[in-house]
């Protein structure tokens, strides 16, 4: 059973694997991974970590060899390797456990283990029972009790994860590259496997632990890597590094942030979300109970380390999730039975967090991308005919204004920059004179001009049209230096409420983000102002 | 007021279209030569038959046009479906159920003879449309996957086809398993005696029209196109997805049921099929040459007509096996809707501009 691999040549403690100056772009010309140098001692749970699209992800398909570098090397044990695919990863002794899991739900868990490995007899049968035995081996010498009959359908997300891991396990996996494998557990399941992983760590294995959570990277990591845009910030020890210096070498602090800004003027609520609570798919409450109003020229800002809670609460008002437990409504009006195109015509804009995804359709041009929110309006249709002229002047007018440097407005948007394919969401969401707007992380990954135009027309459209916008960012340099009030949300909770921006900075806001701190909060939506107690 | 060459990848990836298809067109030559090499006496000859076949007589080149008219609308009709990202394969059983439905409607006398064709026709596509829809709302409605439950209506078409005609329109005299024949009023009349060049050919050339203006000028298409490249884009903008989804399957059917309607009205003078006419398969195959865009529909329809009809004439003319011709058919078409030709080589060239654009900051 148990194979030789590079990685044992490696004394505990000494380098068992490096990645130097790997390269890595996509086919659309986009750099996910920028130079990157990235090494992991033997017997050590490493941490790589930054913000979603830092190219964490991307960095370790290449070593599981699922994507291909376009230039650096890897070395496994000192000696320079080539990995062309995760079957010859797992020969190097490298196993990756997917944040979405690869497994067949109708499978038992021990043909699930050994899927791709298939125990035989007389060299063509699949057998079964030599498969449940290592299946009862592999799980009694780990100490992950598991059954092996069970299907994995009937596995809750936890037992599914403990299969994964010791399908590599059982594969020979000496270095196990885990992304985000906290994302899917509740607190249980993850002090658990937590657990798990430092057993592992004792016997001498070398994990690679993926994550933007900060108490879970400072818990359980013995180094880290912090990757941002595509680059290396830094590696150090954990024992050297506070949790808010972690999270200034994520999001960065060397942006200098140029916005002009006079004082709010807020007048009646615009947007209301209304004790809205949230359970996803696997039952995990993801919202409980938040309320809060964004009134008519205010910029609320919703502060927050990823993944508790702002996805869901940005879907819920986009109309993308439907509405289990409490309402949302937009000028008053409940947009619970609504369509996405109706809560659209009622006032809403949205920058949507995956640009690439939601926020563009990136094989059509920059026009079909602007007009996609408006396609219906007299300007621009009549009688189901495109006004193909007019589309073409206004587009042109908003590609100036908004200085996206393109082809006009024929170009695909593929071919545009990351910066630039933002501001293209930037000039269709905010030229449609919107009521209330809901910006998803409006600058992240784009350059720092792009960011600078994005946030300065968020303040213009505040003053000029009265918008009410909610600003949900991880950048806290951002929310501090736009919003007019903030919310911290945590673990699903609004955790505090700030009215006066000036009375908050950084240290402040990260004390609740990272659930120090809470504030007792009655969350009734009218009780926004009189609770806040900074 | 724009920067021309703000996109190097663009360029990149014209050039590299390009020669996809300059090297797709001579490697598929190159096999058909090889092919015939091993198979002919004289390969220079049959070579040159097989190249210019259709040019080398007027009925040639006429029975080239017969092949083209169903092909116009059974290749719109799949362009509409692909580019709305619905892959459903019932354009077959669509276009049968269009020549089975109209069967009956043609058989009728005392029916003008202006009006007659056009009743059988929209009646027709109304078959058309409801065979293409069945599995559109299926998917909608229950989540079912279209490329199955689309594969399994063509079956549905067929038999029920082919037990209506038997059972109840049958002409015993006939002396083969044929409907009564069409009234003369129903029957769409050849323009020439070398082959059946009728007003379908025309009704196809506007169906192609149509089908270009409907994707590319209206609003409708536009959201066709935009659920199509990125339905959680449409979803997020607001497109009515499922409405829409619906409506252009709807759509497609009725065009493939026409073309129906009308080979058989120009063709037959009774209803003779005895299984599926390939007439769907080959629009899933224009559709995928003519990159769903029904603009291209027509050259995609010609090449494919041409490469056929040089087969045809090849196989007449030669001692070249008919196996071997098809062979060489398919493989010069399976060269030319080869799309990641190259891409390996693509990508690196896209992957050495952006390093060097990194290098210049």
């Amino acid at each position: 059973m148990e194979k030789r691999t590079l990685v044992d040549d490696t004394p505990l403690g000494g380098e068992a694997l490096s990645m130097q100056h790997i390269t890595k772009i996509y086919s659309n010309g986009f750099v996910a991974n920028n130079d990157v140098t990235f090494a992991v001692r033997k017997g050590e749970i490493h941490g790589l970590v930054g913000e979603n699209g830092a190219g964490k992800t991307t960095l370790m398909k290449a070593l599981f060899g699922q994507e291909q570098t376009d230039g650096g090397r890897v070395l496994i044990g000192g000696r320079e390797v080539k990995i062309e695919s995760p079957q010859m990863a797992l020969e190097y002794g490298i196993g990756m456990v997917h944040q979405h899991f690869m497994l067949v739900q109708s499978l038992t868990v021990a043909e699930s283990m050994t899927l791709g490995a298939e125990p035989r007899r007389f060299g063509a049968l699949y057998d079964f029972k030599k498969a449940v035995e290592m299946t009862r081996a592999i799980s009694e010498k780990y100490e992950l009790p598991i059954d092996p009959h069970k299907r994995i359908r009937d596995l809750s997300v936890g037992y599914k994860q403990r299969v994964e891991i010791l399908k590599i396990l059982l594969r020979g996996a000496k270095v196990l590259l885990m992304d985000e494998p906290t994302a899917v557990l509740t607190p249980q399941e993850t002090k658990e496997l937590f657990v798990q992983l430092k057993n592992l760590r004792d016997r001498g294995y070398t994990i690679v632990f993926i994550s933007h959570k900060l108490h879970e990277v400072k818990e359980i990591c013995d180094r880290i890597t912090v990757l941002r845009r595509g680059r290396v910030i830094g590696a150090a020890e954990i024992s050297e590094v506070s949790e808010g210096g972690i999270a200034r070498m994520m999001v960065g602090r060397d942006v200098y942030l140029n916005i002009e800004k006079s004082e709010a003027n807020p007048g009646k609520p615009a947007l209301s979300v209304k004790g809205v609570s949230y359970r996803d798919a696997s039952g995990a409450k993801a919202l409980d109970n938040v309320s809060f109003d964004v009134r008519e020229g205010e910029i609320l800002g919703v502060a927050g380390v990823e993944g508790n809670g702002q996805a869901e609460l940005s879907e819920l008002i986009a109309g993308l999730l439907k509405l289990q437990e409490g309402d949302i409504t937009i000028n008053g009006k409940s947009i619970r039975d609504m369509s996405i195109g109706r809560i659209r015509q009622s006032g809403l804009s949205l920058i949507h967090e995956d640009r690439m995804t939601y926020g563009t359709n990136a094989v059509a041009t920059v026009a079909e991308n602007i007009i996609s929110d408006r396609r219906h309006k007299p300007e621009y249709q009549s009688r189901g005919f495109l006004r193909r002229k007019a589309i073409t002047e206004k587009v042109t007018a908003l590609i100036d204004e908004f200085r996206v440097k393109c082809d006009g407005p024929d170009a695909e948007t593929r071919t545009l920059s990351g910066g630039n394919i933002q501001k293209v969401v930037a000039a269709r969401e905010f030229s449609s004179e919107p009521k209330a707007l809901l910006a998803g992380h409006p600058t992240r990954g784009i350059d720092v001009g792009a960011s600078e135009l994005v946030r300065n027309k968020i303040v213009e459209l505040r003053d000029k049209q009265r918008t009410a916008v909610l600003l949900i960012s991880a950048d806290l340099s951002e929310i501090l230096s736009l919003s007019d009030s903030i919310i911290v949300l945590y673990n699903g909770r609004v955790a505090a409420r700030f009215p006066d921006v000036s009375a908050v900075d950084e240290t402040i806001l990260g004390e609740y983000m990272l659930g120090v701190k809470t504030q007792e909060v009655q969350s009734s939506p009218e009780g926004k102002d009189g609770d806040a107690n900074v | 007021m724009f920067k021309k060459a703000a996109s190097p990848n663009a360029l990149i990836e014209r050039r590299f279209n390009v020669l996809r298809t300059a090297i797709a067109v001579t490697l598929a030559l190159v096999i058909a030569f090889i092919l015939l090499l091993s198979v002919s006496k004289h390969p220079l000859d049959d070579m040159a038959t097989f190249l210019f076949g259709p040019f080398t007589s007027v009925n040639r080149f006429a029975l080239m046009f017969e092949k083209v008219t169903p092909l116009l609308f059974t290749g719109v009709a799949v362009c509409l479906m692909y580019a709305c990202g619905q892959i459903n394969l019932a354009a077959e059983g669509a276009f049968f159920a269009g020549a089975f439905v109209c069967t009956p409607i043609a058989m009728q006398a005392g029916i003008a003879a202006g009006l007659h064709p056009v009743l059988c026709v929209l009646a027709a596509g109304c078959a058309g449309a409801v065979i293409c829809g069945i599995p559109a709302v299926m998917h909608v409605k229950l989540n079912v996957m279209t490329v199955v439950s689309s594969l399994m209506i063509n079956y549905v078409s067929l038999y029920l086809g082919l037990y209506l005609v038997l059972n109840f329109f049958r002409d015993p005299r006939a002396g083969y398993e044929a409907s009564y024949e069409f009234a003369m009023s129903a029957r769409l009349p050849s323009a020439t005696n070398m082959a059946n060049i009728h007003p379908g050919l025309l009704v196809g050339v506007l169906a192609v029209i149509f089908g270009y203006v409907l994707l590319y000028k209206t609003v409708f298409g536009y959201n066709v196109r935009m659920i199509g490249q990125n339905k959680r884009f449409a979803q997020y903008s607001g497109i009515n997805v499922g409405l829409t989804v619906i409506l252009v399957q709807l759509l497609a059917g009725f065009l493939a049921g026409a073309g129906g309607s009308m080979e058989v009205l120009g063709m037959y003078n009774r209803f003779k099929y005895t299984g599926l006419t390939n007439h769907g398969w080959d629009g899933v195959m224009i559709a995928v040459l003519a990159r769903n865009n029904p603009a291209y529909v027509p050259f995609a329809v010609i090449f494919l007509a041409y490469v056929r009809t040089a087969a045809d004439v090849l196989s007449r003319t030669s001692e070249v096996p008919t196996e071997v011709v098809k062979v060489i058919q398919a493989a010069v078409i399976i060269f030319i809707a080869a799309e990641s030709l190259l891409s390996a080589w693509e990508h690196r060239a896209i992957a050495r501009a952006s390093k060097a654009r990194l290098r210049e900051g």
